[in-house]
């Protein structure tokens, strides 16, 4: 465990340090979709940093539970994102359980929901009432797809899963319809279009801009920053189940940065084919999403009666 | 030692119990006699069953040499010791929290009857699993019965209690029926009622009869469990009851079905048939989703509970299915796998109802109100309640670091196990299964937050939550002990599974799923220790980390330039609406409790009705000659042989 800390470490800080400019990437490809020169790739970096030293409001009805979630959100986010392994960089043979990365998540949302109910203030509350209803339909989706995928490893471990796709897994029919499943779900939990739309202005269509409305300063910070890397960390897990690359035999300086580069490389199409998709499709109705669940779970059966009427 | 130390508590508790409804004319007295000796029974009980499961002794002995029945015979194995010392534990706790909670009941002058009835309850939930032969189980249970009868009615004296009450009567009268049945014809073979000779003559039978046994086990156990189709009465009769009843039925009587089922499959009957245990798996996932999903869309914060109460059991049945699925099929290491999730999830379950039902038990006695919708800013007026039930909420909610997220990643575990073998079937419905869990889960979590959020959180909703206090110091202490519970659960989960991996060898399974602090089955493995020191490390350096020059300036809330009041919050009703929406084909139908009890309540009405010339209308003498009817067949089938 202790020797793996590092490997942890620099999983997390990665992800600290790349999930903002994912954001800037989706922000500048709708910009030029809409004829504009849009800000620059860094402007979500100085976004936090302009919160960080603005003054902290909380509502005056909050209790601690207001308080303490961005907190929790950042902390839950960093202990999802050491789990998460990336191909193209050293595994450290450490166990990374999809399990515990999906109830972590989880348990960062809780916490957010409860902060949304704890103002008092109706948008916040009905942004808290779509999100947990959104969370509850996609729960079962995530991890039928998941549990489709860790079948072939037969261990429920991302590192299994990967492996068993890098070794020619990841071309069954099964496989693939699990990856479309998983993906369809993975722009759910992140709150993009055609679910919710991020750049909204209007209270009573927001959903995961809603609930940190009440938000303020170094708090405001936090939860932009924590869901800014879950949304990368949603994104890498349909990376390294889709498109996992090779994984590193040979650690060295030469293969962490080719590995580093190629995952960032895919990171940016992923970043971009967000924000195209953005500028093309309207978001669909609040009642629509389960329909959106219906079809991945629709995905999913598929996958498991192909693949396991395949065998 | 450990002989000395229940034998001990088994007459501390019998004695307070019985001199504290004498005691009733000094209600201070009688109040304190009974809560105190179910304490201090408790505290013996407690290492007497722990020393038994931990050395994986056995103890057995014989007593009460009855006229007609015979000698009982008591064997306490470590699967029994693993639900004599739930039962001590929590039951000490609840009767802890019952010293403030109940003191209401000291004015009103019953305090002598309700406090000796709940100790004599509590006693009788510990027997049960102490019992080695069906005639002393029966006798255990049914005494487990009817004294529950008693307790579940006494505070509220309404119509629709009474309702309640005639429904929880009828389905656990009609599920003893069935044990009766099927552990009479178990007997009548055997021609002895102890579990050994039982189990012996299961053994000869011929397939059809075991499935027949099968399905009145089953039904028995499943209606006292509250395992769907049977568990319309239990939202209904749970909670009506006081908060320290409450908490006592939905914590631990549950559990004891469950220890009976287990007992009963794996002990008697053996797990022979494949379609058990898919019968338990989709029996199992229907309670999972359906608690949930009516958990999820209620507004009374105890009937919440009591519908989560569904959806555990559900789960604790799928993994008990599992195991019977895979033993059946001849794996031995998935079964003991799964069947130490099912003991593992009964243990954190009994734990973190009984806090939550006792916290809403504290806030009905404190707010006057368990409706959500007139909850609200409970988290400033009861801040150390709200914390206890925060514990509890996450708990419910399966969220880690909590203990239910160990038992619930076993769980999965468990399912993912069939997925190794040939048959095409299995590898379709054991994901369909996890995937149910996962959408219980999901609707969980919405009951969860749902509950915390719009009980606890913002302002206030009426009057009486303005005014709600932190209850008596015994009642926080009683909460306290049990969110203790959880959080240490939590932590030691790896080595409460090797404890309990003895109780699995009374049943001749094993389950090497734990090594050192770590769960770990052939398809992963889990610390939670680990999780809980990153996630403290983390959460001081974030806040080393973040430090702010300045505190917090308290502002109001954006109103879009109106005021915000407790008026214009969302209530609970308001925040369940989309599932609502959305589950609507499935909750749109009338109340489904009419429909599987109506004709059998219409009957047993029917019958009383004519048969009331021989009852004076008193319930206490009905109950009797239910005990007297239980005690006839016994004498009976003892006569046959």
């Amino acid at each position: 465990m202790i020797s793996r800390l590092p490997l942890l470490v620099a999983r997390t800080a990665l992800a600290f340090t790349v999930a903002p400019l994912v954001d800037g990437i989706i922000r500048k490809t709708k910009a030029r979709f809409q004829c504009r020169r849009g800000p620059s790739l860094l402007q979500p970096y100085r976004d936090l940093l302009k919160l960080r030293f603005k003054e902290d409001l909380a509502p005056e009805t909050t209790s601690w539970i207001f308080r303490a979630t961005p907190l929790v959100l950042v902390v839950t986010t960093a202990v999802a994102a050491a789990l998460l392994p990336i191909p193209a960089l050293p595994a450290g043979g450490f166990a990374s359980d999809p399990i515990v990365f999906l109830y972590m998540l989880a348990a960062g949302r809780f916490f957010t929901l409860l902060a949304a109910l704890d103002t008092g203030s109706t948008f916040t509350a009905m942004a808290s009432s779509r999100e947990a209803t959104f969370a509850a339909l996609a729960e079962p989706a995530v991890l039928l797809a998941i549990f489709l995928l860790a079948a072939p490893g037969g261990q429920l471990d991302f590192g299994a899963m990967i492996r068993a796709t890098v070794a020619g897994g990841g071309s069954m029919p099964g496989h693939l319809l699990a990856v479309a499943a998983l993906t369809i779900m993975a722009i759910l939990e992140t709150g993009r279009v055609p679910v919710d739309n991020p750049a909204t202005h209007l209270e009573l269509t927001m959903v995961h801009e809603g609930l940190i409305l009440e938000h303020a300063g170094r708090d405001l910070a936090l939860m932009s920053w924590g869901a800014s890397v879950r949304q990368l960390l949603l994104f890498t897990l349909v990376l390294d189940l889709a498109v996992p690359g090779v994984p590193v035999t040979r650690p060295g300086v030469l293969a962490l940065v080719i590995g580093l580069g190629v995952y960032l490389g895919k990171l940016a199409l992923v970043a971009i084919g967000v924000g195209t998709l953005e500028s093309a499709i309207a978001k669909m109705r609040l009642f629509q999403v389960p329909d959106l669940v219906g079809l991945s779970v629709v995905l999913s059966v598929l996958a498991l009666v192909t693949s396991a009427m395949g065998r | 030692m450990t002989g000395l130390l229940l034998t001990l508590a088994v007459a501390v508790a019998a004695l307070g119990g019985l001199l504290a409804i004498v005691a009733t004319p000094w209600p201070t007295l009688a109040h304190r006699l009974a809560y105190g000796s179910a304490v201090v029974a408790g505290l013996l009980t407690l290492p007497g069953a722990l020393i038994l499961l931990l050395t994986g002794q056995t103890l057995t002995a014989s007593v009460l040499d009855l006229p007609v029945i015979g000698a009982l015979g008591i064997r306490l194995d470590p699967l029994s010791a693993v639900f004599v010392a739930l039962t001590a534990l929590v039951g000490t706790a609840v009767a802890v929290f019952a010293l403030g909670y109940a003191r209401d009941h000291v004015s009103d002058g019953d305090a002598g009857v309700l406090g000796g009835t709940f100790t004599l309850f509590l006693l009788s939930v510990g027997l049960v699993p102490a019992m080695d032969d069906a005639a002393g189980f029966l006798l255990a249970w049914e005494l487990m019965a009817v004294l529950s009868f008693f307790l579940v009615g006494w505070d509220q004296r309404d119509e629709a209690t009474r309702r309640a009450l005639v429904g929880y009567i009828v389905v656990t009268q009609l599920g003893t029926a069935c044990l009766i049945g099927s552990f009479a014809g178990l007997w009548a073979i055997a021609a002895h009622p102890a579990f050994a000779a039982l189990q012996h003559a299961a053994a000869g039978l011929s397939p059809d009869i075991r499935d027949l046994l099968f399905v009145g086990f089953l039904t028995g156990f499943g209606a006292k469990a509250g395992l769907f189709p049977l568990h319309a009465w239990l939202p209904e009769a749970h909670p009506v009851a006081p908060g320290h009843v409450s908490a006592a039925l939905s914590a631990l009587m549950v559990k004891v079905a469950i220890y009976g089922l287990i007992r009963v499959l794996f002990g008697i009957l053996g797990a022979h048939a494949a379609w058990w245990g898919i019968a338990l798996l989709l029996l199992g996932s229907s309670s999972a989703v359906l608690g949930a999903l009516r958990a999820a869309l209620e507004s009374d914060l105890k009937r919440l509970l009591a519908y989560s109460t569904i959806e555990h059991v559900g789960i604790i049945a799928m993994a008990i299915g599992a195991a019977a699925l895979f033993a059946a099929l001849g794996r031995t290491l998935p079964a003991g796998i799964a069947l130490m999730a099912a003991l593992l999830h009964a243990v954190n379950h009994a734990c973190f109802k009984g806090l939550l039902f006792c916290g809403s038990g504290a806030v009905a006695r404190e707010a006057r109100t368990r409706d959500l919708d007139l909850l609200g800013g409970l988290m400033i007026r009861m801040p150390q309640t709200a914390a206890l039930m925060l514990i509890g909420a996450m708990a419910l909610a399966a969220l880690p670091p909590m203990n239910a997220f160990a038992s619930e990643w076993l769980t999965f575990q468990a399912l993912l196990q069939g997925l190794e073998s040939g048959s095409p079937w299995l590898r379709t419905g054991l994901p369909l299964a996890a995937a149910c869990l996962a959408l219980a889960g999901g609707l969980s979590t919405f009951a969860a937050i749902k509950a915390f959020g719009v009980g606890f959180l913002a302002r206030p909703r009426s009057e009486a939550a303005l005014a709600a206090s932190e209850p008596a110091p015994s009642m926080r202490l009683g909460m306290g002990i049990l969110a203790l519970a959880c959080l240490g659960l939590g932590v030691a989960m790896a080595p409460v599974a090797r404890a309990l991996s003895s109780a699995l060898g009374s049943i001749r399974l094993s389950a090497p799923a734990a090594t050192g602090w770590t769960l770990a089955t052939p398809t992963g493995s889990l610390s939670m220790p680990g999780l809980w020191m990153a996630m403290i490390g983390l959460m001081v350096l974030v806040t080393l980390g973040s430090r702010r020059r300045k505190a917090r300036r308290m502002a109001p809330v954006w109103g879009c330039g109106g005021a915000l009041d407790a008026r214009t919050q969302y209530t609970a009703t308001g925040y369940a609406q989309p599932v609502r929406r959305i589950f609507a084909r499935f909750t749109g139908r009338p109340a489904p409790r009419e429909v599987p009890y109506r004709p059998v309540v219409d009957t047993v009405m029917a019958l009383s009705r004519r048969a009331s010339r021989m009852q004076p209308g008193s319930i206490h003498l009905y109950l009797l000659y239910v005990f007297g009817a239980l005690l006839v067949v016994l004498a009976s089938l003892r006569g046959i042989r």
